[in-house]
């Protein structure tokens, strides 16, 4: 029993160092989209990014991944965007981690998209998969600490934190001329409670889309005090029907890379993710809804 | 020693040059927010936004602000202009802008009261002197303290008077006169005559220039000559400031500024939509108490109303007067910063970014401050709008970043240092006949808890007499 909880707690240690150290610069979230954003929006782009969606046809998302190589860490949600006239809405749940680490996530998110611009709020509110009791057992908190309200200093502090917590944000994206793809989100503007997984900075970014090939390049603020910004570019080959990426980050260097396919209703896509020290991530969508 | 030496003659060589070709430039936008010299390090300054009512018109503000989050304090406002009268007054509690001002015509002339100050040629003696570093004339400076009353007739020669504190303790009377472009002035305090001034300008179209010379009881001088030239949409301008340090005015005496300065300013339209801002000064407050600032600023225009805009500055010395803050000017202060600003639109959304950054060393290395911005704007038909604002923000010890704030009435010059974020979200929309603005503001700078500020405004304008 005590190997078990010892083990327990070593897993939860790596995680979450793990999300710390390298995922905060990987952008995965719950909702996060396989395709960037400058290729597709989405259901999951406004639910992740919020940046709502031209089309206002519904479509049903379900994606899921496997951050680092981590089966610990896996995740799937699932989401549904629908819009009416200029009004955009979406709503998702997912789940993320093995029982032990991991957290559900609901998200919603509404705005309003006219041709060639868009704009949405998210929030999104976050909860540990494992109970109150089970975490204050491990940490030594006292049994009667208010509910959502434990203690997570699980090297056998005293600190008291909560398993709950939501962000807010906004994000916004302008496309002039249509050729020329402009966007600003923050997807965590304003957050409340547990910190979330991954700590997420203002992005701007700017697309240039053609006919067949499109490129992109955006920065992302650090999040915290002390972070450094980081940037990506990328660019895609193809069109709506099947099309290729690839994309490259800094802080620090490494690459992505994806494939994307639709037929009829019917889309996938899949991308990985290198990271210079850690495994490799894997991100993978099935959709359902009218081409953009 | 060397570095600050070359940096000053290249700025004065800079300045001298743009002087030769006479201008003046009432500011470009773009270039970093920052308040006047005589303004706290520290704190938030507010600044009264330009008066956009016209004739017949009258305005009625009510506003509560709550600068710490649970306190509030409310604001009233009330501003008129009809075509012989015009009068602003402003209330509230630890309002920075709180007072109120009449003009009008009467008898044949023109008449104020409260705060609002005449203005004397250069402003050496009467009025705010101009700042050498400054892109605007007194963009981004409140009205001077103190009360005035003050009446002047004629046209083409007047006689003038006013009495009032002028921004010091004590009452002063005055007496102008002029006649086809030259005028005088004196000055009387209870111990006779304080200063004396004569000036003269001749001005056309935009182009033209002019001096004023003046003179305190002990003979103290300063004197200062501009010239600018408005061609098209180019204005060019420069102006030359010579005197002795201890010289003070009948006014404000922190807004003094330096006995020594040159400045000149471009705004220069180039080819495809692209304009060009130079900015060159160099000022001197005391022997071994130099400053100077060098600006060069490019905006171009692209299609859907957007815009880019990118700058460089260069900055040495001070602009506080020893004298005046009370304590010795830091030694050997360099700056270089630099800057870069996208806007642009695309039916009811607007974006804007902009990353703003600052250096103690050469090539804007060893950052001190910097600064990215990026707002998104929601316009409804109906004519609500709300407005997203976020900024990162990083100062070193000592530094000060300032993040200029649009309310009702006023532009707000918020001070932020540390290293935090700040994010700010508008709405606005109609409500009872008027419009009703409200902003909440979030700043965190860690370990400190996040400070909330919220204020609402409502305003409504009206006008006086019905169109006929």
């Amino acid at each position: 029993m005590k190997v078990a909880k010892h083990r327990a707690r070593v897993g939860v240690v790596v995680a979450l160092a793990i999300l710390t150290l390298g995922a905060t610069r990987s952008r995965a979230q719950e909702f996060a989209p396989a395709a960037p954003e400058p290729l597709v929006m989405g259901a999951a782009s406004m639910l992740d990014q919020a940046l709502a969606p031209e089309r206002r046809a519904p479509e049903l998302v379900i994606l899921g991944g496997r951050p680092f190589g981590l089966a610990a860490l896996d995740a799937a949600a699932v989401a549904a965007g629908l819009g009416w006239r200029s009004l955009r809405g979406a709503a998702g749940l997912a789940r993320s981690g093995d029982p032990a680490i991991g957290w559900s996530t609901v998200a919603f998110a509404i705005g309003g998209a006219t041709p060639g611009a868009g704009y949405a709020l998210r929030v999104a509110a976050r909860r540990d998969r494992r109970s109150d009791a089970a975490i204050a057992a491990e940490s030594g908190a006292p049994p009667d600490a208010p509910p959502g309200t434990i203690a997570t200093d699980l090297g056998g502090g005293t600190s008291a934190g909560v398993n709950a917590g939501g962000e807010l944000g906004a994000g916004a994206w302008i496309a002039p001329g249509r050729v020329v793809l402009l966007w600003v989100a923050h997807p965590q503007l304003v957050t409340r409670g547990a910190a979330p997984p991954l700590a997420r900075g203002l992005e701007c970014g700017v697309a240039w889309r053609g006919s067949r090939v499109r490129a992109w390049l955006a920065r992302e603020l650090a999040a915290a005090p002390g972070g450094s910004d980081t940037h990506r570019a990328g660019i895609a080959f193809g069109g709506v029907d099947a099309s290729a990426w690839v994309e490259a980050r800094d802080a620090p260097l490494r690459a992505g890379l994806g494939v994307a396919a639709r037929a009829g209703p019917f889309a996938v896509g899949v991308r990985v993710d290198a990271h210079p020290v850690l495994p490799q991530s894997v991100r993978f969508e099935c959709a359902l809804g009218s081409a953009p | 020693m060397n570095r600050g030496h070359s940096a000053r003659a290249a700025a004065a060589a800079l300045g001298l040059a743009l002087a030769l070709i006479g201008s003046r430039v009432q500011g470009v936008r773009g270039d970093p927010a920052e308040p006047p010299a005589d303004a706290p390090e520290d704190a938030d300054y507010d600044v009264e936004r330009p008066d956009s009512i016209g004739d017949g018109d009258i305005e009625v503000g009510l506003g509560v602000v709550a600068n710490d989050g649970r306190h509030s304090t409310q604001r009233r406002r009330a501003l008129f202009r009809s075509d012989s009268l015009g009068g602003a007054v402003r209330d509230g509690a630890g309002d920075d802008l709180a007072g109120s001002s009449l003009e009008g015509a009467a008898a044949g002339g023109r008449f104020g009261l409260g705060r609002s100050m005449p203005v004397w040629g250069r402003g050496l003696v009467l009025g705010d002197p101009r700042e050498p570093w400054g892109w605007r004339e007194r963009g981004t400076q409140r009205r001077s303290a103190g009360d005035v009353l003050w009446y002047r007739a004629g046209r083409g020669s007047h006689v003038g008077a006013w009495a009032g504190t002028a921004g010091r303790k004590q009452p002063a009377l005055g007496l102008d006169a002029g006649a086809r472009g030259a005028n005088g002035g004196v000055v009387f305090d209870r111990r006779g005559i304080s200063n004396a001034s004569v000036w003269a300008s001749r001005e056309s179209g935009g182009s033209g220039g002019g001096a004023e010379f003046a003179s305190d009881r002990r003979g103290r001088w300063r004197a200062e000559t501009f010239a600018q030239r408005r061609d098209g949409s180019a204005r060019l301008g420069g102006w030359v400031r010579a005197g002795h340090e201890a010289y003070r005015g009948a006014g404000d005496p922190r807004r003094a500024g330096p006995p020594l300065a040159v400045s000149a300013r471009a705004d220069v339209p180039l080819a495809h939509g692209t304009r060009l801002g130079l900015l060159g000064a160099w000022w001197r407050f005391a022997p071994g108490v130099p400053g100077a600032r060098a600006t060069l600023e490019v905006q171009q225009a692209l299609p859907h109303h957007a815009g880019v805009v990118a700058g460089f500055e260069q900055q040495h010395g001070t602009r506080r007067d020893p004298a005046v803050v009370g304590r010795p000017a830091p030694e050997a202060r360099f700056r270089q910063g630099a800057w870069a600003e996208w806007h642009g639109g695309a039916g009811p959304v607007s974006l804007a970014w902009r990353h703003e950054f600052w250096g103690e060393r050469r090539w804007v290395r060893g950052e001190v401050r910097a600064v990215s911005t990026a707002r998104i704007g929601v316009e409804s038909p109906a004519g609500v709008g709300v407005r997203i604002t976020y900024a990162a923000f990083r100062a070193v010890s000592g530094e000060h970043v300032y993040l200029p704030e649009l309310e009702a009435d006023r532009l707000v010059l918020r001070a932020l240092a540390g290293d935090g974020e700040r994010a700010r979200v508008e709405l606005r929309g109609p409500f009872a006949g008027g419009m009703v603005e409200a902003a909440l503001n979030r700043t965190f700078v860690p370990p400190r808890a996040p400070r909330m500020q919220w204020t609402v405004e409502w305003t409504r304008r009206s006008r006086l007499r019905r169109e006929p």
